[in-house]
């Protein structure tokens, strides 16, 4: 073997993606990302029972490498005259394992699905730059996602 | 912490050229590090704001940096270079030295007491003989030099396009022209 050929197949060995079952993954996903709609329905709940926002589900299609493209749950919520959309971006994503943007007329925000060993939570980013700020999804954050992508009042 | 801005009395083009090449390789490592996966330690702090990105994403995100980086870098070459010429200039004037080049510059800090570096320093150069394309590509991207120090809110007209390399090779044929004093 010369010396080309060995290096192109020890690059090839060390960049290769070991055995992941993104079938798998993708099913996972799909249930988190259910998971976190009922969430956010229950943060919403009161709102919700006196009607002063609508919930809708409906299907997307997301596309990715490498798991290629597949139907996913995104979640559309109604307030008043305005909607804003938690629509699935995936699960192949840098340092979280699934990531969904939050988009409304005003702006996006994005929420990272991170799993540590036997518990799965979302986090809100906040900022990016000049350094990130994150923090874990929960009433307080929902409410600075939705003023963030929703437009500001007249 | 404060910079001492003093005088460089030796601009060094292969200091650039070295600082390019290694802000170059560890961006090109932490695009590994982001892109194949993380180090057993961990995301490292710079690596947090890639966070929920998508590799296309990512991609993006290293390819402005390294475009930026590219355009510093020939800024970088070029104003190292004029100052190179201008120390060069100064050097052959004060130390009163024989050759024509020295001469000619004598003459001209004579006669004018504010220098362009485009007509007046590369026009000696090359009426003592340096080779007209060595002249003719360093003036061009005088042309890149201008739109970069000025924050490049125009579209330039360059004739052509650059890279760090491209730059680096104009600047080093013209610096390689310049006779022994």
């Amino acid at each position: 073997m010369n010396q080309l050929t060995d290096f192109i197949r020890s690059r090839k060995s060390q960049l290769a993606t070991p055995g992941i079952d993104w079938e798998a993954r993708k099913e996972a996903w799909i249930r988190s990302l259910e998971l976190l709609y009922s969430r956010i329905e229950q943060m919403l709940g009161e709102t919700i029972a006196s009607g002063d926002v609508v919930l809708r589900t409906n299907t997307v299609s997301v596309f990715e490498e490498p798991v290629g493209g597949y139907p996913a749950p995104q979640l559309e919520v109604l307030i008043g005259a305005e909607r804003v959309f938690f629509r699935p971006k995936g699960l192949n994503v840098i340092g979280a394992s699934g990531r969904v943007d939050l988009l409304g007329e005003g702006g996006t925000v994005t929420l990272v699905r991170e799993e540590s060993e036997d518990q799965e939570g979302w986090s809100v980013i906040l900022q990016r730059t000049p350094s990130l700020s994150k923090t874990p999804l929960n009433e307080a954050s929902l409410k600075l996602a939705l003023e963030k992508v929703m437009l500001p009042l007249p | 912490m404060t910079l001492a801005f003093a005088a460089v009395n030796s601009p060094d083009l292969n200091a650039s050229w070295d600082w390019f090449e290694f802000q170059s390789e560890m961006l090109a490592a932490a695009r590994s590090r982001a892109l194949h996966g993380h180090a057993p330690a961990g995301p490292a702090p710079f690596e947090q704001r890639l966070l929920g990105l998508t590799p296309e994403e990512a991609a993006r995100f290293f390819e402005a940096q390294k475009r930026h980086l590219d355009l510093l870098c020939m800024l970088d070459l070029l104003t190292t270079t004029e100052a190179i010429l201008r120390v060069d200039f100064r050097d052959r004037v004060e130390q009163r030295k024989k050759d024509p080049l020295s001469r000619k510059y004598r003459e001209l800090n004579k006669r004018k007491s504010r220098l362009h570096l485009d007509e007046d320093i590369l026009e000696a150069l090359k009426d003592t003989g340096i080779r007209a394309q060595a002249i003719s590509g360093f003036r061009g991207a005088l042309r890149l030099r201008h739109w970069l120090a000025h924050g490049r809110y125009w579209h330039p007209k360059l004739g052509r396009g650059y890279a760090p390399n491209d730059v680096f090779d104009i600047v080093r044929a013209l610096l390689d022209e310049i006779p022994a004093s």
